[in-house]
């Protein structure tokens, strides 16, 4: 009798650990090699994936591979739109505003589990998952120090809002609404949907060129994954994971510069 | 610093002209917009039971890799505005 759980050993986690080697290899390649391997890689992984999921149908793992062509679809825009004459916070909406589009698609047709963004059980739980973002995005940035991507009183606000709404909500949506809700799903486990979203979302902080950064985003993803399996909603995974966001990049660059 | 705009992407953008991303990274993700629409059409004529079903998913990169032309063709008319 094997001593690993029943679900490490299905077809369905050949094909998800197997895509998302993929997917790091086509990042390592982006980040080690150059923009043209690294966008074909990903180009070739979204054909890949949508072959498949169109070729097996009735496959029970269908759902997760729409959902894992997701995060090669917003690499491939967020390299692909912004023009370098313009700002940052018009790269999020020029970038995001497609990538928030197929988040939408990709939920609709994955059919991503309603009660995720119902009214939660308890609401003070969700504000204290919620409230943990703010000393997370002080601790990122305190490893990254960036600079500020926008300044003055025009620019700021607005910032704020693409980081939220393109990357916050746009990354929570992506990683722990569908990826995680469909995995939960197919392996009849919270603890793999919980491993596959980590995976996922931290193999795609890779390209932030630090390694304790992308450590703290794992431990991050891990916990609002844990956070989301437990109480069954994603609001306080989405309110942290903006207020890590936003501070990161907005308002910690500003008020510590 | 984050998945859409990292470290990575950032420097991308700012390192490279816009001209060099259009004839590498730009190429490829065109390939693959044609690519989807072509197999979109193919499934359409050939019709079957699951043809609405395999066009949602090719839907899923068609939509936004459409959006992203044309918000691309928008801020190059305003940067040269």
């Amino acid at each position: 009798m094997s001593i690993l759980p029943v679900y490490l050993l299905s077809a369905n986690a050949v094909v998800c650990a197997t895509y998302l080697a993929a997917v790091a290899m086509a990042e390592v390649l982006l980040l080690t090699t150059g923009l043209l391997a690294g966008a074909v890689a990903h180009v070739t992984l979204v054909a890949v994936l949508t072959g498949h999921a169109i070729a097996a149908p009735r496959a029970p793992y269908r759902r997760l591979l729409v959902a894992l062509a997701v995060p090669s679809l917003l690499r491939l825009l967020g390299l692909v739109v912004p023009v370098a004459s313009t700002s940052v916070p018009v790269w999020y909406f020029t970038a995001g505003t497609p990538a928030l589009l197929a988040v939408v698609l990709a939920a609709r047709l994955v059919e991503m589990p309603p009660g995720l963004l119902g009214r939660p059980r308890t609401v003070w739980v969700q504000l204290l998952i919620a409230a943990s973002g703010i000393t997370n995005g002080l601790l990122a940035y305190l490893v990254l120090r960036p600079a500020p991507i926008a300044e003055g009183p025009l620019l700021v606000p607005l910032a704020a809002v693409a980081v939220a709404v393109f990357s916050g909500l746009l990354e929570e949506v992506a990683f722990h609404g569908i990826l995680q809700g469909i995995a939960v799903e197919v392996f009849r486990s919270g603890a793999a949907g919980v491993a596959v979203s980590t995976a996922a979302l931290t193999i795609m902080y890779l390209g932030s060129l630090s390694i304790p950064f992308v450590v703290l985003m794992f431990s991050t993803s891990l916990f609002l994954g844990w956070a989301v399996n437990e109480s069954g909603s994603l609001w306080g995974a989405l309110g942290s994971h903006i207020a890590l966001v936003v501070g990161l990049v907005v308002i910690w660059p500003l008020l510590l510069p | 610093m984050t998945v859409l705009i990292d470290e990575a992407t950032r420097r991308s953008i700012l390192s490279f002209t816009f001209d060099f991303r259009s004839t590498t990274a730009g190429v490829t993700v065109i390939i693959l917009l044609l690519g989807v629409l072509l197999a979109r059409e193919v499934i359409r004529v050939h019709g079957g039971p699951r043809a609405a079903q395999r066009i949602d998913v090719l839907n899923v990169s068609v939509y936004p890799l459409l959006l992203a032309f044309a918000a691309l063709v928008l801020v190059r008319l305003v940067s040269l505005v």
